[in-house]
């Protein structure tokens, strides 16, 4: 398999996708190698002339007017590390810890940090031969950085703490030791520079958009299912309306659904009906999902910067001896569209449960049997599915609270403002889960019905669809045990085989 | 006249006086407590007892201690400073609430008040002096300082007050009322500013207020069930009993004395076996809120007759002890629980509002209650006006109690916020009123297509008479906001439920 050459500058969602997902392995820029070495003999020659500098010879946060002796500077890497390995909760997942590595060793690459070279490498092979740090998910204010997450994988670094390797969790040394990985000894400054950051939210924040991504496709293919379904109208997808609004999320829907329904004799049949207009949830399809698919861009452009950043502090300069200490480790830019994605992603399930009903309900179904099962009253068909949907809605709204209006004084007061950005981007994942299986029950409910209409009439990107979903889970002709067939739905999902389906019909649609 | 001994203050002794105007008096017993205590006091002055606020600083400056000298002007800065308050002024009706819940404190005999301070309160009150108070500024601990010293400015003569109506420099109007000036000696300014007086006679106004109004919502929701054909076994008492929740009983009976005497209530309508669960579970949804309101209505009468103040004094132990029985917290809590219940009857309201709307649900109503289809839209775009009230209501029901901010220095680094709750549950409650109001009018035009067809309740049908006072059935479009806005203030008024009641009976006896 070829590299990934990172050079601290060109990493964006598709490379984090490649390397985080697919596992591609990494290597870094001749350039790259260079300024590490520069800055860090800036570092050295601080240290042999015994000038004070922040977090080289200094204590940290409140204790940072402390100067460390020459001869405690290394024990003080120590103890930084150890001290801010606190945090509680569940381990993040796999893909997340392996996004966390990778953004921080993209973050020494632009020179600043102050690290050896060995600390870079250290992080290439264990990103490459997946050595995945036990990180506890709580526990970050979201500044200075994520502190305490980022401590754990500085444990692992050092031989300490635990890991998983090969799908086990053992110590730390261990899972080194059987990657062949050499333990590192941090010196001068490089505690600080590991752990201090927000990789651990961008990180989360980087995975919860390549989901988001698929969640705004799939959303779009399923409402284009309910649309035939509820024998709605096409017209609101008129060209012309989006132009007279022309926001680009807005003009994406409408030619997605364009092309998704494209010779769909359903909706070509009641071209001339005498029904006027749909209700919101289908109507206003491209003014609410657009507006969801201008958050996620613009989410992604401040994530994307933040992956090529330096979040770090305090930050080594080559001219002179100039070490400053500023703010980049505040998370509050990824925390602000983090919130606001919790937000967005909300509302496709809003608005998907709203179809959903719309689909079950004799007064608005045009003509489906009730809750889509024939024998209604013997068989409740489709009834308790929306009661799920409305379930996860619900508990969205309680997610869709911002985290990052929270603040919380820590350190005695020095650090008195936080970002909260961590908890903001986990939020997001959560909320995500529940999206997928609200778009799974409109999956299954728009097939079940494009059944009872009769589904040749049905687009050929539709058909595609329907087919390809009903290959993993059938017609529901009488009531049965209906979770495994949400379960199944949401994988088909999950899984971008929904999205893969339909596509090689439309081709790429927009997101 | 309300006798104010300490104990035995209500929420409707309070709505008397701070709302109608009510008389107050010391009870004998009451002044000589004051005194006992203030002569313990005026002791350890003499004695150069050190005691917290009395003649040591205050919050982070408590370590501080003042000379002789210094004591007396303290008290005036003291005022001064806590005078921090901003925006608009609070109603009347709240103030005066606060001055009487403040009487009741002194009325102990642990504050160490002189008798003169506790007086003067009760004469501002009875004379109708009331001081101009802006409405933000507490955090909720220590008590209800910034709003409480704009009261306490009027015992040095200084601030402003209302009088007859008009705003006048306090002075002036404690002279045309010929309150004599007590001014302020030691202690004098603590003990009229420490506790959660504000935010408590609030609550109290508001519980009393809120009570009203969910039996109004029960009146709505009697007459929008019979609007819509509903099966009325339901609110069988028994059905109630058996699961045990005081509310659930009492709105049951409630509902079923408005019905009472009309076709629906006596089986003389074909209705369906199940309805759907905003018109089935309305006694469980409002009982619910009753339940939560008696929660509420203990806690705060137990603040009402408590010593919420610091430090507090015990003469007959010769001790003074301080502590934090300021913090507003066994009040905010219940509150935040008060107000969001509110919020959810409002939510029940506004799905049979739907339900009236909505042709496929109306068991044969015309859809958006208007003959003329097509041409009028009837009354499609009130529940657009209810909803976004209740957008508002839901979010305004986030708990204010979690939100502590850490104040003076940390010391004071945890604090209730109870004020905030306070505020904002007049806010949910004004939403509240404007949604029921639309209840209401939908629920007598849904009546008005039925008139022909049976007989309403008799709770019901004078409901509906009321509101035909104000409202007139809609044959033809018109602008809706000026009947909107009516009914939210007949809801405000309560002019439904007391018609209601002399017909059927108090809706809370059961």
């Amino acid at each position: 398999m070829n590299s990934f050459e990172l050079n601290g500058k060109n990493l964006d969602l598709d490379s984090f996708k490649m390397i985080v997902l697919n596992r591609m392995p990494v290597s870094i820029s001749t350039l790259s190698l260079k300024k590490i070495n520069a800055c860090r003999k800036i570092v050295e020659n601080i240290i042999d002339k015994n000038i004070v500098r922040y977090g080289i010879n200094t204590g940290f946060g409140k204790f940072s007017s402390v100067v460390i002796g020459k001869k405690d500077t290394v024990l003080l890497q120590k103890k930084i590390i150890l001290s801010h390995a606190v945090g509680v909760g569940i381990p993040f997942s796999e893909e997340v810890v392996r996004g966390i590595m990778l953004l921080k060793l993209n973050s020494f690459l632009q020179g600043y940090s102050g690290v050896r070279i060995e600390v870079a490498d250290t992080l290439i092979a264990m990103i490459n031969k997946n050595v995945i740090p036990y990180i506890p998910e709580k526990g970050s204010v979201g500044a200075s950085g994520d502190l305490a997450p980022l401590s754990h994988m500085a444990l692992v670094m050092t031989g300490k703490g635990k890991a998983y390797f090969n799908g086990k969790l053992i110590s730390g040394k261990a899972a080194m030791n059987k990657a062949g990985i050499s333990i590192l000894e941090l010196r001068q400054k490089e505690g600080l520079a590991i752990l201090n950051g927000t990789q651990v939210m961008t990180s989360i924040a980087a995975v919860s958009l390549l989901k988001a991504a698929n969640l705004i496709k799939s959303a779009d293919i399923i409402g284009a299912m309910s649309l035939e379904a509820l024998k709605g109208s096409l017209s609101p997808f008129d060209e012309r309306i989006q132009k007279a609004r022309p926001h680009k999320g807005q003009i994406s829907t409408a030619e997605n659904f364009l092309s998704l329904l494209k010779k769909s004799e359903i909706i070509l049949a009641h071209k001339d009906c005498n029904k006027v207009q749909d209700a919101y949830s289908l109507r206003c399809i491209p003014q609410v999902h657009g507006a969801v698919k201008d958050t996620f861009n613009h989410a992604r452009t401040v994530v994307e910067t933040e992956m090529n950043s330096v979040t770090d502090n305090p930050l080594v300069f080559d001219n002179g001896h100039e070490v400053i200490s500023g703010g980049n480790f505040h998370g509050e830019p990824v925390a602000f569209v983090m919130d606001f994605m919790s937000i967005a992603i909300s509302e496709l399930a809003n608005i998907s449960e709203r179809r959903i009903e719309y689909m079950l309900d004799t007064a608005t179904n045009d003509g489906l049997p009730a809750f889509l099962t024939s024998k209604g009253g013997l068989n409740s068909g489709f009834m308790m599915t929306q009661v799920t949907a409305a379930a996860l809605v619900s508990e969205n709204k309680v997610l869709a609270h911002p985290a990052s209006v929270d603040s919380i004084p820590t350190s005695a007061n020095k650090e008195d403002h936080v970002s909260m950005g961590t908890h903001a981007a986990r939020k997001v994942l959560d909320i995500e889960d529940n999206v997928e299986f609200v778009l799974a029950i409109e999956l299954l409910c728009a097939a079940q019905s494009l059944d009872f209409r009769g589904k040749d009439g049905s687009s050929p990107a539709v058909k595609k669809v329907h087919d390809a979903l009903r290959s993993k889970v059938k017609f529901m002709k009488n009531d049965r045990f209906i979770h495994p067939d949400i379960l199944a739905s949401a994988e088909f999902i999950r899984n971008g085989s929904l999205a893969e389906s339909a596509e090689s019909v439309t081709g790429k649609l927009k997101t | 006249m309300v006798v104010i001994t300490g104990s035995g203050l209500t929420i409707e002794k309070l709505i008397k006086v701070a709302r109608f105007g009510e008389k107050v008096k010391l009870h004998p017993k009451a002044v000589e407590k004051i005194n006992t205590c203030r002569e313990m006091l005026e002791k350890k002055v003499r004695a150069r007892e050190i005691m917290y606020g009395v003649n040591t600083g205050i919050g982070e400056f408590s370590e501080v201690v003042l000379n002789d000298d210094q004591v007396k002007d303290f008290q005036k800065y003291l005022i001064y400073n806590h005078a921090a308050g901003i925006g608009d002024p609070a109603p009347l009706e709240y103030v005066r609430g606060a001055m009487l819940a403040r009487i009741n404190v002194h009325a102990h005999g642990n504050s160490g008040v002189r008798i003169e301070i506790t007086q003067t309160l009760v004469e501002l009150l009875n004379k109708g002096v009331t001081p101009f108070v802006c409405q933000k500024g507490s955090v909720g601990a220590c008590g209800d300082l910034a709003p409480m010293s704009q009261i306490a400015l009027l015992m040095m003569g200084e601030g402003q007050a209302y009088y007859k109506g008009k705003l006048m420099p306090a002075k002036e109007a404690m002279d045309k009322a010929k309150i004599p000036v007590p001014g302020l000696q030691a202690r004098d300014g603590l003990a009229t500013i420490n506790g959660s007086n504000v935010l408590t006679a609030m609550s109290a106004i508001f519980l009393y207020d809120a009570d009203r109004w969910l039996k109004q919502a029960e009146i709505a929701a009697a007459m929008s069930l019979e609007a819509l054909k509903a099966n009325m076994k339901p609110y069988t008492r028994l059905l109630h009993e058996v699961r045990g929740f005081k509310g659930a009983v009492r709105s049951a009976e409630s509902i079923n004395k408005i019905v009472s005497g009309g076709d629906l209530k006596e089986g003389r309508v074909k209705c369906k076996v199940q309805d759907a669960y905003s018109m089935r579970s309305t006694p469980q949804v409002i009982g619910a809120a009753h339940d939560a309101l008696a929660y509420a209505r203990s806690q705060v009468e137990i603040e009402l007759n408590g010593v919420g103040d610091n430090p507090i004094f015990f003469p007959d132990k010769n001790m003074q002890l301080s502590g934090a029985n300021f913090q507003g917290s066994p009040v905010a809590v219940p509150m935040d629980m008060a107000g969001y219940c509110i919020t959810m009857v409002s939510i029940l309201s506004e799905r049979r509002l739907n339900r009236l709307n909505n042709p496929a649900l109306s068991v044969g109503l015309p859809a958006f209650l208007t003959k003329g289809a097509g041409m009028f839209s009837g009354l499609m775009l009130s529940q657009y006006t209810a909803d976004m009230q209740i957008t508002e209501q839901k979010l305004l029901s986030t708990p204010a109690s979690i939100m502590s901010i850490p104040a003076a220095a940390d010391q004071e680094d945890f604090v209730s916020m109870g004020m905030n709750t306070a505020i904002k549950n007049f806010q949910i409650l004004d939403n509240a009123n404007g949604i029921l109001g639309i209840e209401f009018m939908a629920a007598a035009q849904a009546l008005d297509f039925r008139k022909e067809e049976y007989k309403f309740g008799k709770g019901t049908q004078k409901a509906k008479d009321v509101v035909r006072k104000y409202v007139d059935f809609l044959d033809i479009d018109r602008p809706l906001y000026k009947d909107h806005t009516q009914m939210k203030a007949l809801v405000r008024s309560g002019e439904i439920l007391d018609e209601v009641e002399t017909i059927v009976g108090r809706l809370e006896k059961y």
